[in-house]
C-alpha cells in the first residue's frame, strides 16, 4: 500500500518538531495506528492460516461441545487462530449489524436463516460463488434455506422446526391427526400452543394447500389458511385445548404434567429435560389433517459469511463452516446436544435418537419461506389475522382477506403475485364476506 | 456493555488473548486497514495543518512593517488555537466518511473518529471558556477532573464498540466465600471512588471560595466545614465503591472483621490519629489559622486533615503532626475565641533616679506608635516596684492581634523604647556592683553596692 511505504518518510516531519513534541502522545498513537493498518495481507495460497472470528449464541454447555469440535479443526489447521465469542441470542444480530459497519464483524456467524434477507439485503453477508457452492454438500432443501435472490449465503447446520412434544407418562400413543388431538384433549390429554402466525403456521397445509405455489405465488384461495383459522376458532372452545400467547406459561403447564401435548421447537429440549428429567417426554410429528401432513415453518441455524473478511479469512471460514456441517460434527451435535442435523447424510435413527428423529421427520414436511420476504411484516400481518379470527372480530374468511390486503399494501407481494380468496378484492377497504 | 456468555473454564488470560486475537483478525482486513490509515492521516493532518498555515501566514507578512505592539488579546482568543486541531479533524472526518460512503466501503471506525473529534472540540472549547473566565485557577481542575473524565469517555466509547469487552469485565479475579470480584466490578469501583474523591475535593475548594467571598465568617471555620463536607462525600464514595465491588452486607462484615484484626494489630496509631482528627474537626478545638504553641514553638495551623495536622512555624517550616498529639498533650492556643488577641509583656528596668511619670509617658507613647500594637486596649506601663538592684522595674503590657509575630513585635518595641528613652536621657538600668576597699587597721575592707 503506497501510504504504508510512505510512512518511513515521516521523519521529514522534524520540521514540525514543536508540534510533534507538544502532541507526542497522540502522534505515537497515530504512528502505532498507521503501523497496525499496514499489516501485510497474507498470501492466498497454501495451507489455511491467519485469524478467524466465529460468533454464536450457543449456551455455555453447548459452547463446550462446539469448542471440542473447534479443537479438532485447530488440530488439522495449526496455523489458524480461531477466536470464538458467545453472545446472547437476542443480542447477536444487533451486535453483528453494529460491528459489521466498522469492518469488525465475525468471519463466520452462526445465526438463523431468518436473518439472511435483511443481512444480504444490506450487503453485510457474502454470497458464495459457484466454485464454493460446488464444494459444499448442499441439497435442494439446504439451498432453499440459504438462498436469497438466486445467491447462496451460507451453510445450514441444524434445523429447528416445531413439533409435538408429548408427556410419556400421560400419553400411550400420541395423536396423529387433528381430530385425534381434539378427541384426546377432551379425554384429559390437554394440548397447548401459541396461536400466532409463526408458531401455528403448521396447520395450514394440513387443511389445504400451503400458502405458496411452486412458482412462489402467495395463494390464499387454495391454501388451507381459512379452514385452519376456522379449526382454531372452534378448537379454542374445546375442553383440554389451551391457546395462549404466553409460551412460558404453556411450557410450565407441560412440565407440571397438566397438559399432555405441547408444540415447540427443538431449542426447548434442554429446558424441558432439566425440569422434567430424561425420557419423560417424547417428540413426534404434528398431527396431520385431511389434506396432508402438518407443515410448520422451517428455520435453521446457518453458518453465514461476513462480506468484509480478507480473502484468507474467507477461505478459512468456508473450510470451518464445511467442517461444522460435515457428517461427523453433525453427529456430534446431534448426540451431545440433540440438534437436528441439516446434513442429510446423517442417519437419524429413531431407536437411538428418538426426540431428534421426531424433529427430523417433521422437518421433511416443513415449509421454507423465501428469504426475499420481509418476515417481520409478513408475520405481523399474519398475527393480526390469527388474533382477529380467534377473538371473533372477523370471520376466518375476512381475516385471511384482510391478511392478503395488508400483504399487498405493505408491498410484500404485488397484485400479480397473490391470489386472494373468493369474494375478496384489493379494491375495497372493507373485506367482502362470503 | 453487553452481557456476554462466558464459556465455562475460560480464564481471564484466555479471554484477553481472545480479544487481542480478535483485534489482529480485524487488522487483517483491508476495510479495517483503510479506515485505520484514514484516521491516522486525519489526526496527523489535524495536528500539523494549523501549524503549516500559521507558518505560511507568518512568511507572507512583509518584513519591513514598522514594529508595533500587537493589540491586546482577549483571554479566550489566546486559547483559540486549541480548537484548530479538532475542528480540522472534524472537517476531514466528514470528508472521508462521505468518500467512503460513495465508494460503498464500511466507515464505522471513521464515524467513531468523528465522535472523538466532536468530543475533543467540546473539551477544548470548555477549557477555553473556563481558562478565560477563571484564569490559571482552573489548572488543577483541568488536570484532575477534566483530563480523567475525557479519557474515561474515550475509553468508554472505544470499549463500547469492541464486542466482547464485557467478557473481560465479567471474569472473576478473586473469590472470597460468596463474594466474587470481577474485573468489571473492580474497574467500576475504582472509577466511582475516583469520581467521589475528586468530587469531594472540588466541593471543598468551591465551598471554601464561595463561603469566604459571600459570608463574613471566620476563614478557619469555613475551612473546617469544607473539610468536613469533603470527608463526608469521600465516605459516601467509599461505601458506594464497596457496593460496586459487589460486596453485600455479609461480605462487608467479613471485610470489616478482617480490618478490625488489622486495626488491632498494626493500625491502632493510624486509627487513633483518625479518631483524633474527627474530634478536632467536630469540636472545632483546632482550626486552620489558629496560632498555637507546641513544645515551645509558635506555629500557625495550616490544615487539619483526618490523620495529621499541618502547621507552619515562624521559620516557615511546615510540620506534619499526628492528630493524637493534640488530644493527648497540652497545646497552647494563642488565638482562641476568634479574636486572635494576645497580650505581650515586655519587662523594663530604668535607672533609679528616673522620673516614673516621664518613663510611663514615653514608653506608652512609643509603644502605641507601633502599627501592630492595638490602641484599644492601649499600651500600659505597669510598675513592678522598686528593684532590689536599685532600679525601677516595669512591665510594658501591649495587645496585638498578630500572635504569630509576637517575638518580632517584642524585638521591635525594645528597639524603639531604647531609642526613645535614650533621647530623653533616661538610662536603662544596668546592675553594677561597686567594691570599696578601705585601708584601716581597725576596720577591715567593706563591700558597698550602688544602683
Amino acid at each position: 500500500m503506497s501510504i504504508c511505504r510512505s510512512l518511513p518518510f515521516a521523519s521529514t516531519l522534524i520540521y514540525f518538531h514543536k508540534v510533534i513534541y507538544r502532541h507526542k502522545t497522540i502522534l505515537l498513537m497515530v504512528f502505532l495506528l498507521g503501523v497496525s493498518g499496514c499489516r501485510s495481507t497474507p498470501n492466498n495460497t497454501g495451507a489455511l492460516s491467519g485469524h478467524v472470528i466465529l460468533w454464536h449464541s450457543w449456551s455455555p454447555d453447548e459452547a463446550l461441545v462446539l469448542e471440542q469440535a473447534l479443537a479438532e479443526f485447530r488440530e488439522s489447521n495449526p496455523q489458524v487462530t480461531l477466536v470464538t465469542l458467545a453472545l446472547p441470542a437476542d443480542d447477536l444480530l444487533a451486535r453483528f449489524e453494529q460491528s459489521a459497519n466498522d469492518g469488525a464483524g465475525p468471519d463466520l456467524l452462526l445465526g438463523s436463516t431468518d436473518w439472511i434477507g435483511s443481512l444480504a439485503g444490506s450487503g453485510l453477508i457474502r454470497p458464495l460463488n459457484e466454485a464454493e457452492i460446488d464444494a459444499l454438500p448442499l441439497d435442494s432443501r439446504a439451498t432453499r434455506l440459504v438462498e436469497f435472490q438466486n445467491n447462496v449465503y451460507g451453510i445450514p447446520l441444524s434445523l429447528n422446526p416445531k413439533a409435538l412434544y408429548f408427556n410419556q407418562s400421560l400419553v400411550d400413543r400420541p395423536a396423529t391427526t387433528l381430530d385425534e388431538l381434539l378427541e384426546y384433549a377432551a379425554d384429559g390429554q390437554g394440548v397447548a400452543f401459541v396461536p400466532r402466525f409463526e408458531a401455528a403456521y403448521w396447520g395450514i397445509q394440513a387443511l389445504g394447500q400451503g400458502l405458496f405455489d411452486p412458482d412462489g405465488t402467495l395463494n390464499l384461495a387454495d391454501s388451507g389458511f381459512i379452514d385452519w383459522l376456522a379449526w382454531l376458532k372452534a378448537a379454542q372452545n374445546e375442553p383440554g385445548v389451551i391457546l395462549n400467547v404466553d409460551d412460558q406459561a404453556l411450557r410450565q403447564l407441560f412440565i407440571e404434567g397438566r397438559i399432555a401435548y405441547y408444540i415447540a421447537p427443538p431449542e426447548q429440549q434442554a429446558a424441558l429435560q432439566q425440569a422434567m428429567g430424561e425420557d419423560t417426554f417424547g417428540v413426534t410429528r404434528l398431527p396431520r389433517g385431511p389434506a396432508g401432513p402438518a407443515g410448520p415453518l422451517l428455520p435453521a441455524e446457518t453458518a453465514l459469511f461476513y462480506t468484509f473478511s480478507s480473502d484468507q479469512q474467507v477461505r478459512t471460514a468456508l473450510a470451518l463452516a464445511r467442517f461444522l456441517a460435515n457428517q461427523q460434527q453433525s453427529i456430534r451435535f446431534m448426540r451431545e446436544l440433540n440438534r437436528v442435523p441439516a446434513n442429510r447424510q446423517v442417519n437419524v435413527d429413531p431407536r437411538i435418537y428418538p426426540t431428534v428423529s421426531g424433529f427430523a421427520r417433521q422437518a421433511n414436511t416443513a415449509v421454507i419461506l423465501p428469504n426475499e420476504l420481509d418476515r417481520d411484516r409478513f408475520y405481523a400481518a399474519g398475527d393480526r389475522a390469527y388474533a382477529s379470527a380467534l377473538a371473533g372480530l372477523l370471520t376466518p374468511e375476512e381475516a385471511v382477506c384482510r391478511f392478503g390486503q395488508e400483504v399487498v399494501e405493505a408491498g410484500l407481494y404485488s397484485e400479480d403475485e397473490i391470489i386472494l380468496p373468493a369474494g375478496c378484492s384489493l379494491l375495497t377497504d372493507e373485506p367482502a364476506s362470503n | 456493555m453487553d452481557e456476554n456468555i462466558i464459556v465455562p473454564g475460560e480464564s481471564l488470560a484466555d479471554i484477553i488473548t481472545n480479544q487481542l486475537n480478535m483485534m489482529l483478525a480485524f487488522l487483517d482486513r483491508p476495510v479495517v486497514q483503510q479506515q485505520i490509515l484514514a484516521i491516522a492521516g486525519i489526526i496527523l493532518i489535524a495536528l500539523l495543518l494549523p501549524e503549516v498555515v500559521r507558518r505560511w501566514w507568518q512568511q507572507r507578512q512583509p518584513d519591513d512593517l514598522p514594529e508595533m505592539d500587537p493589540p491586546p488579546r482577549r483571554p479566550w482568543a489566546a486559547r483559540l488555537h486549541g480548537l484548530y486541531a479538532p475542528l480540522t479533524g472534524l472537517v476531514l472526518a466528514n470528508v472521508v466518511i462521505w468518500l467512503f460512503e460513495r465508494q460503498g466501503h464500511p466507515n464505522g471506525l471513521v464515524e467513531s473518529s468523528r465522535t472523538f473529534f466532536w468530543l475533543w472540540l467540546g473539551y477544548r472549547a470548555l477549557l477555553m471558556v473556563l481558562y478565560a473566565r477563571l484564569g490559571e485557577s482552573v489548572k488543577p481542575y483541568h488536570r484532575f477532573v477534566f483530563v480523567p473524565i475525557f479519557v474515561l469517555v474515550l475509553l468508554w466509547l472505544f470499549l463500547g464498540r469492541q464486542v466482547g469487552t464485557a467478557l473481560v469485565a465479567n471474569v472473576p479475579i478473586l473469590t472470597l466465600g460468596s463474594f466474587i470480584l470481577t474485573l468489571g466490578n473492580l474497574i467500576n469501583a475504582t472509577v466511582l471512588l475516583y469520581i467521589f474523591l475528586i468530587g469531594a475535593w472540588v466541593v471543598e475548594r468551591v465551598l471554601n471560595r464561595a463561603l469566604q467571598s459571600r459570608f463574613d465568617a471566620e476563614p478557619g471555620k469555613i475551612r473546617s466545614l469544607a473539610t468536613l463536607v469533603r470527608y463526608t462525600i469521600s465516605a459516601v464514595g467509599i461505601v458506594i465503591a464497596l457496593a460496586a465491588l459487589g460486596l453485600d452486607a455479609t461480605s462487608l462484615g467479613l471485610v470489616a472483621g478482617g480490618l478490625s484484626v488489622g486495626i488491632g494489630i498494626g493500625l491502632q496509631d493510624i486509627v487513633g490519629n483518625f479518631v483524633s482528627g474527627l474530634t478536632l474537626l467536630f469540636e472545632q478545638s483546632l482550626r486552620p489559622g489558629d496560632v498555637i504553641e507546641l513544645n515551645g514553638r509558635i506555629s500557625e495551623v495550616e490544615r487539619v486533615s483526618l490523620r495529621t495536622t499541618t502547621v507552619t512555624t515562624l521559620d516557615n517550616i511546615k510540620m506534619i503532626i499526628p492528630n493524637s498529639t493534640f488530644t493527648t498533650e497540652p497545646v497552647t492556643t494563642l488565638t482562641k475565641d476568634n479574636n486572635n488577641l494576645i497580650r505581650v509583656l515586655l519587662p523594663l528596668r530604668v535607672a533609679y533616679d528616673s522620673d516614673p511619670a516621664q518613663v510611663k509617658q514615653i514608653v506608652e507613647q512609643t509603644a502605641s506608635r507601633h502599627p501592630q500594637v492595638l490602641r484599644n486596649p492601649a499600651p500600659l506601663l505597669l510598675s513592678r516596684g522598686l528593684g532590689v538592684d536599685s532600679s525601677l522595674d516595669f512591665d510594658l503590657s501591649v495587645w496585638t492581634n498578630r500572635p504569630k509575630l509576637r517575638g518580632l513585635l517584642k524585638s521591635e518595641l525594645y528597639y524603639l523604647l531604647f531609642k526613645a528613652l535614650a533621647e530623653q536621657g533616661i538610662k536603662i538600668h544596668v546592675p553594677k556592683r561597686e567594691l570599696s576597699i578601705i585601708q584601716s587597721q581597725a576596720n577591715p575592707p567593706t563591700e558597698t553596692q550602688t544602683g
